[in-house]
């Protein structure tokens, strides 16, 4: 008796254990429904914690995000910044003043107009969240002037700005009712979550899944795609072989270099490849130190081979970069010039090393403990130790290098990346040059030329695009001549989806669900 | 008994007070705050100094340590940094699957390791024997992530059975149950041969044999009660560890588990989330060694017999 009542506990421990797990997720690819409700399942990092765009931090997890926000502007498949929720814009002769006028008739996923308040709102809120404000440093304020139209007053003209303004990171437009009603729970569920986008959220689960249905009334017309389920995959090679698998449609992260050769052969995947906008670098500490002394910063400029980086740190997938924002042609404001950074030299180095009074003498490289900066880190090491130096190579955990290297500056050299959030020269320019970005703002060489200031903050106010280049290629002539950094490398970008998906290439890079339909 | 588990769940208390400590001072002894991590390299140092203040992070570790225990005596465990929301609500989101996974783990482990552990002291020396040790061997020294991700290229790339991600039905558990199973079935096996053979020498279980019982009743009524007590420890510590969360196991297979969760708040610096999840999974592990305690009573009547006279 008492070996059957255990028995029975036992099976009905092992099928509660089950009970919780058994709903079908009605979600793989390979369901056989038609064409028009098969739902598209993706794949990103990270599903968002929260949807309050302007209280949450937000790396992938603005992907999930941003399906169901619109912003003013918006980026074409060629890149260029073009109306969206604002059907056009102005910009004053002096710079200064940018004027939007809305279109009319747009309505949020509950009902509601969005008008000028909610888009004078959102910016409001932009300005003041301690994510995103830093990139409205040169905004005064904004007004509304009628219900369709608003005014953003700069402090300073900065002709980069509306870059931010199409990247949903900085600018999306939320409602400013909703916002209000729910107060600090904004976006911390389903039906807290309105936006104007073309997708509603209809199911999530923080950090691990979002289930979204075509928004019927959406401006630019329904979305091609109906439903959708966007879930946490990690591990790139994971979200690889769900991607073989069909188990997920598409992955809205980078392929890495490695796996580039396995997926483009892949019989029921594409590939798409493009010039990403992350700078991997070399940073010197510019103000103590050994590399103070120029001819040292110049010696380590002889010795780096920037294609043995490529090949090391991208499996040569992307492009050697000579200055920042030298990105294959693809970043505004680029003057596009060619082989200005040093050639390997290593007699020159060598000579300049001997003039700094440094032979013999023990460097540390600090960098990142991941892939792929120790393997960059290893690289430098031996072209400094080729050109009489000793040096060390110190891996550290990405809290203590953002603290001690990037915030503090305690460091001598080492090796990091910038993931630009815009591709215009200003951000990158005077956020890694500039005497004002200093520290954490991005200058993390404490570099100051008070040239290079004069010419930065001209550019970043010039208006005409061939003036605003030279100002540009003025200013590489002080880069290259002081070797505040080593610039090492544009990894290419990359994006796998199944065959039986089709998109613009120009748009594969925005992570858009709207740009996406089915091929079949 | 009662008096001896009451005495098991008082010494619960100070040792979570030494694992807050502990867990408190590394996060605030390593480099990196918070707030930083939160808002990425280029937001100004005015809006991390804002941020630490809002976090109450910029207080000193002594106040925030004691301010974090009296708290929790009062029952909460804060919120989390990152996302605002209770930690313990989050621990709670995630430990389903992760206990899904841990049971289904031991479970499979206890049902293979065990029958070929005894299996291999019956027949000791037996070819059986031979390959079930070597294979033991074998399963205990592969890399758990290795056997996990080949697995995933045999059951879901290239024969198309199995998920190869996810949590979301029954089927989806198979594939990293077993992948977690069998290093745990491995050293079970091991154990059950080893207690096995020590006990099938003992006198009584040589006089139930003298008495001419069956071998099954000698082996399975004498024997196996009494050589089953270290292996129920071993799988309860086993299980316990499993629960931690297994963080590569849950990368390899996108598991949303307790593991992964620990691991994004440890990245992040999310001191209330990290001393919560250490506070909740040490918690666990106790009651989970309280319980095998207690099992090892039902099992074998000599310690009942000790706990009675008490």
């Amino acid at each position: 008796m008492k070996r059957k009542i255990v028995l029975l506990l036992f099976a009905i421990m092992i099928a509660a254990l089950f009970a919780g797990c058994g709903r079908n997720n009605g979600g793989t690819s390979e369901q056989t429904q038609s064409s028009a409700d098969k739902e598209m399942v993706v794949g990103i990092p990270k599903v968002t914690e929260s949807f309050d765009f302007y209280n949450t931090s937000n790396g992938f997890e603005s992907i999930s995000m941003s399906q169901v926000y619109d912003t003013l502007v918006i980026k074409d498949n060629n890149g260029k910044t073009v109306p969206s929720l604002a059907e056009k814009f102005e910009i004053s002769p002096d710079g200064k003043t940018y004027t939007f006028y809305l279109r009319k008739g747009v309505k949020f996923s509950n009902g509601v107009e969005f008008k000028a308040s909610d888009a004078n709102y959102s910016i409001d809120q932009a300005m003041a969240s301690s994510w995103t404000s830093w990139a409205y440093a040169s905004i005064k304020d904004c007004e509304v002037v009628d219900d369709y139209t608003i005014k953003l007053n700069m402090k300073t003209p900065n002709v980069g700005f509306l870059e931010y303004l199409a990247n949903p990171y900085y600018s999306a437009m939320l409602s400013e009712e909703t916002v209000k009603k729910y107060g600090k729970d904004y976006g911390k569920t389903v039906e807290s979550t309105v936006g104007t986008g073309p997708y509603i959220l209809k199911e999530w689960k923080p950090g691990e899944l979002c289930v979204y249905e075509a928004n019927p009334n959406y401006f630019k017309g329904a979305p091609a795609i109906k439903k959708v389920r966007m879930k946490t995959i990690t591990d790139v090679n994971a979200a690889i072989i769900a991607l073989q698998t069909g188990e997920i449609n598409a992955y809205f992260n980078d392929i890495p270099g490695i796996n580039y050769d396995s997926v483009s052969k892949a019989e029921k995947l594409n590939m798409v490849t493009f010039p990403s906008t992350i700078f991997f670098e070399c940073i010197m500490n510019t103000k103590t130190g050994p590399f103070a002394d120029v001819r040292l910063r110049q010696a380590v400029a002889y010795a780096v081979d920037r294609q043995q980086m490529l090949t090391v740190g991208a499996e040569g997938h992307g492009a050697v970069a000579d200055y920042p924002g030298n990105r294959q042609g693809y970043t505004e404001g680029d003057p596009a010039l060619k082989n200005t950074w040093y050639p390997v030299d290593l007699e020159k180095a060598k000579q300049l090393v001997k003039e700094a009074g440094m032979e013999g003498k023990t460097i540390t490289i600090k960098t990142y403990a991941t892939d792929p900066y120790p393997k960059l880190a290893t690289i430098l090491q031996d072209a400094l130790t080729k050109i009489g130096l000793k040096a060390e190579v110190q891996q550290m955990e990405r809290g203590a290098f953002i603290d001690e290297v990037l915030t503090k500056g305690q460091y001598e050299i080492g090796i990091c990346r910038w993931a630009a959030g815009t591709k215009d020269m200003d951000e990158i320019m005077y956020g890694s040059l500039a005497t004002a970005s200093i520290g954490s703002a991005g200058n993390w060489s404490w570099y100051s030329n008070s040239a290079m200031d004069e010419l930065l903050t001209k550019a970043e106010a010039e208006t005409d695009p061939e003036a605003r280049k030279q100002l540009y290629a003025d200013a590489i002539k002080i880069y290259d001549k002081d070797v505040p950094q080593i610039p090492l490398y544009y990894p290419d970008g990359s994006r796998a989806y199944s065959k039986d998906l089709a998109i613009d290439k120009g748009n594969v890079e925005y992570d858009r669900l709207f740009d996406f339909k089915w091929s079949n | 008994m009662s008096k001896y588990i009451v005495k098991r769940v008082l010494i619960v208390f100070p040792t979570l007070l030494a694992i807050i400590f502990i867990v408190f001072g590394i996060m605030s002894l390593t480099p990196g705050d918070p707030a930083r991590m939160m808002l990425g390299q280029q937001a100004s140092p005015e809006a991390v100094a804002r941020v630490n203040h809002e976090l109450g992070f910029d207080r000193p570790f002594i106040i925030r340590y004691g301010d974090y225990v009296v708290k929790l005596l009062e029952g909460d465990m804060g919120n989390s940094y990152r996302t605002g929301r209770p930690v313990f609500n989050e621990i709670i989101s995630r430990l389903p699957t992760t206990a899904k996974l841990a049971s289904a783990a031991i479970l499979l482990a206890v049902m293979i390791g065990v029958p070929l552990g005894i299996l291999s002291a019956v027949k000791q020396y037996s070819l059986y024997d031979i390959t079930g040790t070597a294979a033991a061997m074998l399963m205990a020294s592969i890399p758990g992530f290795w056997f996990g991700l080949m697995a995933i290229l045999l059951f879901a790339l290239k024969l198309g059975w199995l998920p190869s991600n996810g949590s979301d039905t029954w089927v989806h558990y198979i594939l990293p149950a077993i992948t977690l199973a069998i290093p745990v079935s491995a050293s079970l096996l091991r154990l059950t041969r080893t207690t096995m053979l020590e006990t099938i020498r003992q006198d009584y279980v040589r006089t139930a044999r003298a008495k001419g019982q069956t071998e099954k009743k000698v082996i399975f009524h004498h024997a196996l009660k009494n050589a089953l007590l270290p292996v129920v420890t071993v799988a309860g510590l086993e299980f316990g560890g499993l629960l931690g969360g297994v963080v590569t196991i849950e990368t390899v297979f996108s598991i949303n588990g307790v593991g992964t969760l620990i691991i994004d708040a440890i990245r992040m610096k999310d001191v209330p989330q990290v001393t919560g999840c250490a506070i909740f999974l040490a918690f666990l592990f106790m009651m989970v060694m309280l319980i095998v305690d207690i099992l090892y009573a039902y099992i074998d009547p000599r310690i009942r017999a000790r706990y009675q006279k008490v």
